[in-house]
């Protein structure tokens, strides 16, 4: 059990923690990347990465969330296995077409209880911890 | 920092993120062998980037546009 870190990647002197994991689906894996957001409840996707996947998005359960401006959006919640480092997981990965950002956004939900992530702004960079299995 | 560790595509994602959101922002796109495949749907994009690096992982991403960067909430 290692710990993998991540620089932040850097647009115009704005830094943004996105990392690099894997999602399988239909017996294929693939790699993807995605917005640390530990403000975010759980992990919401771009339909894309749906399609990119051969995944109907709309077959997952539906819900909704409320997001910034007080709205909610519909999701589609899947459980999928993700890779992140050398950890595999089940998931709970929601897609939406209405995410309203340019990112995947990786939340807290089946993540953050799995690893302790540690954002540093200084260094520039997040970091999976795997958390020990009791 | 040294990113050894890491996929190879995504430490190229890495050095080359400005460009990315400069010139496919708001795009999906599909990286393989240093190469950006875009304009199509993703399951075309995978297709197209395995083909012509068939020993290449490739990596997908919604690639942001400009003003995602602004602060958020």
């Amino acid at each position: 059990m290692r710990s993998l870190t991540f620089p932040y990647l850097s647009y115009r002197g704005y830094k943004a923690p996105i990392i690099a994991l894997a999602i399988k689906a239909k017996k294929e894996w693939r790699q993807i990347t995605a917005y640390v957001d530990s403000g975010a409840s759980c992990s919401i996707f771009k339909t894309e990465e749906a399609e990119r996947l051969n995944l109907n998005f709309k077959t997952g359960k539906k819900d909704f969330v409320r997001v910034g401006d007080g709205s909610y959006i519909p999701i589609y919640v899947h459980r999928l296995p993700v890779q992140i480092g050398d950890e595999e997981f089940i998931a709970a990965i929601a897609f939406s077409p209405e995410l309203g950002v340019g990112f995947n956004l990786l939340g807290r939900k089946d993540i953050f209880s799995r690893f302790d992530i540690s954002f540093s702004d200084a260094k520039e960079t997040v970091t999976f911890t795997p958390v020990k299995k009791s | 920092m040294k990113d050894s560790h890491l996929p190879k595509t995504y430490s190229w994602i890495r050095k080359n993120y400005s460009k990315l959101v400069n010139r496919y922002g708001g795009q999906y796109v599909v990286i393989a062998g240093g190469e950006v495949f875009a304009g199509q749907s993703p399951q075309v994009l995978e297709k197209e980037a395995r083909a012509k690096y068939p020993k290449e992982t490739p990596f997908g991403m919604p690639v942001p546009r400009p003003e995602d960067f602004t602060c958020a909430l």
